[in-house]
């Protein structure tokens, strides 16, 4: 793909080659730890279970977010739209 | 592709001071995106709002941002348009700020159709302040203020914009933030007064006291009450009860009858007052 | 060469003064007695490109114009009274985002709707202490015609040169009575502009104190995108509850009138230089005090005037040393003691305050006075 990937340094991050439909494309993901306040909306709207909740005991409600397998992802962008934190990004 | 909100946001003051899942970061999102669909450029465009949670965001935002007293957006947002009627002007709004104390400044922005995109996030409370019950609390749900229950009819906001004379009414809701953003841009493309309600999540202060306390919830609350308006124009009143008409309510279309739209705006305001400049120039050369 | 002699009315010339000030956006809301001025603007504005709007009560009329302001433009609305207390929530904005305006507060008699169509100096306190919090203020209470449209360009200059709001006090009198009067040419004006920034934008604080108490303010939509809110901020403009910096910033806002003090006050000295027993004055009422001095006068009374033409801030100095000197100081008011409260307490205990407080919506008559005059002596 010849799209510019933009995720910050600080951004944890995923990657894999996927297929849409028939289309083959590849997967970044970004994920900003540091902002994330472990809503768990993307959890819930995503469509793939690509995201699960874990245990982060430096969060005051006690969890964060992280990719189970990014090669699920069909880059349907629902999480990255619903995050209210801005900490998705889906390239 | 990923959204660049970094454009327009003010990274320093990131992240926000809204709850876990709250929707009005959702809302939010959307609002950047149709900045972006619609090519402005960030000097020219001035955000307005009022008191509340929701009323916190032009803060983020890296425009000209202005953040007044409660329910009074709308009349310095009038003052900014009408001295700079070639900017753009949006307003960023609460249920109980927009309805309730800023009422009055509401139903006349949408009588006069001036040209200012305002959205309401509709969370049914008083977020700031301890989850007070709202004019958007439904009946029989209960806020700080009404542990027995609210009595309080609602406000439909839609429908009451629609009676103002606003040109460009919307209602979606958080769990479309696509939807949220096709009508935010339409408004914004609009010439005239626009409201696009967004109903959000209060799952802190709304949700805690009616057995939807976390956001995931309080969402699926919201998106069980969902009807497209297509579906809801051949609904009965009573069905519709509690339920959530999503969809554009109006949308100008000139040819529409007097009966069918008896209280349509006729002009954008803006416009209309440079009539004016022109026909008191031109009398005063006499 | 041809003199500018026409009728004016008290609300026009205040109209006619703010658009020569450059005033291009007056909102108002209806109210009587102060109705003319927004019917005259309604007229004028938009013959100078300038725009008038009334909106739909007066806290939305009061946002319009501070809204305005923050474009560039130099505006104006007007109000009575009740109108003023409605006004007072965005004042109290105005005066925490430090945004230029005038607000013309045409007096009637209170509390609540009170006398609409009779006259008071009822709103004397109200412009010093209306809205909530601490803050400067100044206010300004021409008493004739001429005063009216010399006062006004002047609370434009305060406003853009302190960057707050000022209150222009006229009562039911000079606003509604009308006269021929002879404007002054309009190159004779002094007319101040707000201080703009001169640094680029990434540079800017919108309350940066490098630049003295008064920051240069950017417009909106002119490349500094800066934030504005009515909570307690930074000097970027931005939300804080750091202590140090509230306090200093809300001793900065009172520092600004107080350190300028000699450039604000203004009064008006009348038969001072023997004087033993002082009027003091302000308004339409120092009109009838001015009549009832010379009336004194003619007895063989050494009696003098102090006219108040700016009220808030006092001439605390020279009200100091006249309360040293005089043997006793009458303030006629049409209010129950609102300035002589005040004057009582620079008085303490060196002379004897005499209060003449009519509230029935009739204009002092100067007899009254003359007759306090005799009997202080």
């Amino acid at each position: 793909m010849s799209e510019k990937i933009n995720i910050p340094e600080h951004y944890g991050r995923w990657e894999a080659d996927i297929t849409i439909g028939k289309k083959e494309d590849h997967v970044t993901i970004g994920y900003w730890r540091d902002g994330c306040k472990g809503c768990g909306i993307c959890v819930d709207v995503c469509p793939k279970k690509v995201w699960e909740i874990i245990e982060a005991k430096d969060k005051w409600n006690g969890q964060v977010v992280q990719v189970t397998d990014a090669a699920k992802c069909i880059k349907c962008m629902l999480c990255e739209i619903h995050c209210p934190d801005f900490c998705i990004k889906i390239y | 592709m990923a959204f660049e909100y970094e454009k327009y946001l003010r990274m320093d003051k990131i992240p926000h001071l809204w709850c876990p899942g709250c929707g009005i970061g959702v809302v939010l999102k959307a609002m950047l995106r149709s900045v972006e669909n619609m090519g402005w450029d960030k000097n020219d465009i001035a955000f307005v709002s009022g008191i509340g949670c929701t009323s916190r965001a032009p803060g983020y935002i890296d425009c000209n941002t202005l953040h007044t007293t409660h329910g009074r957006a709308l009349s310095f947002a009038t003052g900014i348009k009408l001295a700079q009627p070639a900017k753009h002007v949006v307003v960023f709004s609460g249920d109980g700020d927009a309805t309730a104390i800023g009422g009055n400044h509401f139903i006349h922005a949408c009588r006069r159709n001036i040209d200012i995109t305002l959205v309401v996030v509709n969370n049914n409370t008083y977020g700031m302040t301890g989850g007070q019950h709202s004019p958007t609390t439904p009946i029989g749900y209960k806020a700080s203020t009404t542990i027995y229950g609210n009595i309080d009819p609602t406000f439909d906001i839609c429908l009451l914009a629609k009676a103002a004379g606003a040109s460009y009414v919307a209602r979606a809701t958080v769990n479309k933030g696509k939807m949220l953003e096709k009508y935010i841009t339409k408004g914004f493309e609009h010439k005239g007064f626009s409201v696009i309600v967004a109903t959000a999540n209060c799952h802190t202060q709304f949700g805690r006291k009616n057995k939807m306390s976390d956001p995931i919830s309080a969402r699926k609350w919201i998106e069980s009450r969902e009807i497209p308006i297509d579906k809801a124009r051949n609904m009965k009143a009573l069905e519709l009860n509690d339920k959530i008409i999503t969809g554009e309510f109006i949308s100008e279309e000139p040819e529409q009858t007097y009966w069918e739209n008896y209280n349509h705006p006729i002009h954008e305001y803006t416009e209309a007052y440079q009539r004016i400049r022109e026909k008191a120039q031109a009398q005063d050369k006499h | 060469m041809k003199k500018s002699v026409r009728f004016y009315s008290g609300a026009e010339l205040v109209g006619k003064a703010a658009i020569d000030a450059g005033c291009r956006f007056f909102g108002g809301y209806p109210i009587t007695p102060s109705s003319e001025i927004a019917e005259y603007m309604s007229v004028e504005m938009p013959k100078v490109n300038g725009t008038y709007i009334q909106m739909e009560d007066e806290i939305g009329a009061m946002g319009s114009i501070i809204g305005a302001s923050l474009t560039g433009a130099k505006v104006l609305t007007a109000t009575s009274g009740p109108g003023f207390s409605l006004k007072q929530e965005n004042i109290g904005y105005a005066y925490m985002a430090e945004v230029p305006c005038v607000i013309c507060n045409v007096m009637r008699g209170g509390p609540s709707t009170g006398l609409p169509t009779a006259l008071a100096q009822a709103d004397i306190m109200q412009a010093k202490w209306g809205t909530h919090g601490d803050h400067p203020v100044i206010a300004l209470t021409p008493a004739y015609l001429e005063e009216i449209y010399e006062l006004t360009i002047k609370a434009f200059n305060f406003a853009e040169i302190y960057r707050m709001p000022i209150m222009l006090l006229l009562d039911e009198v000079i606003a509604h009575l009308s006269a021929a009067i002879e404007l002054p040419k309009k190159e004779m004006l002094v007319i101040k502009d707000r201080r703009k920034p001169t640094v680029p934008p990434e540079k800017y604080f919108p309350y940066d104190t490098a630049y003295g108490d008064v920051p240069p303010m950017a417009n909106f939509f002119e490349g500094y995108r800066y934030h504005v809110t009515g909570l307690s901020h930074d000097k970027t403009g931005f939300p804080t509850t750091d202590p140090d910096l509230v306090q200093a910033d809300q001793e900065r806002h009172l520092r600004k009138v107080k350190a300028n003090i000699n450039n604000i006050i203004d009064y008006e000295y009348y038969q001072m230089k023997d004087a033993e027993v002082i009027v003091f004055a302000y308004g339409s009422t120092a009109r009838a005090a001015r009549v009832a001095v010379d009336n004194a006068r003619k007895l063989g009374i050494k009696v003098g005037m102090m006219r108040f033409r700016v009220i808030w801030p006092l001439p605390e100095t020279e009200i100091l040393k006249l309360c040293s000197k005089a043997k006793a100081i009458i303030i006629p008011e049409m209010n129950m003691g609102q300035l002589s409260d005040v004057i009582e307490r620079y008085a303490a205990d060196r002379t004897k305050i005499l209060r003449i407080n009519h509230v029935g919506g009739v204009p002092i008559h100067p007899t009254d006075i003359c007759n306090v005059i005799k009997e202080a002596i």
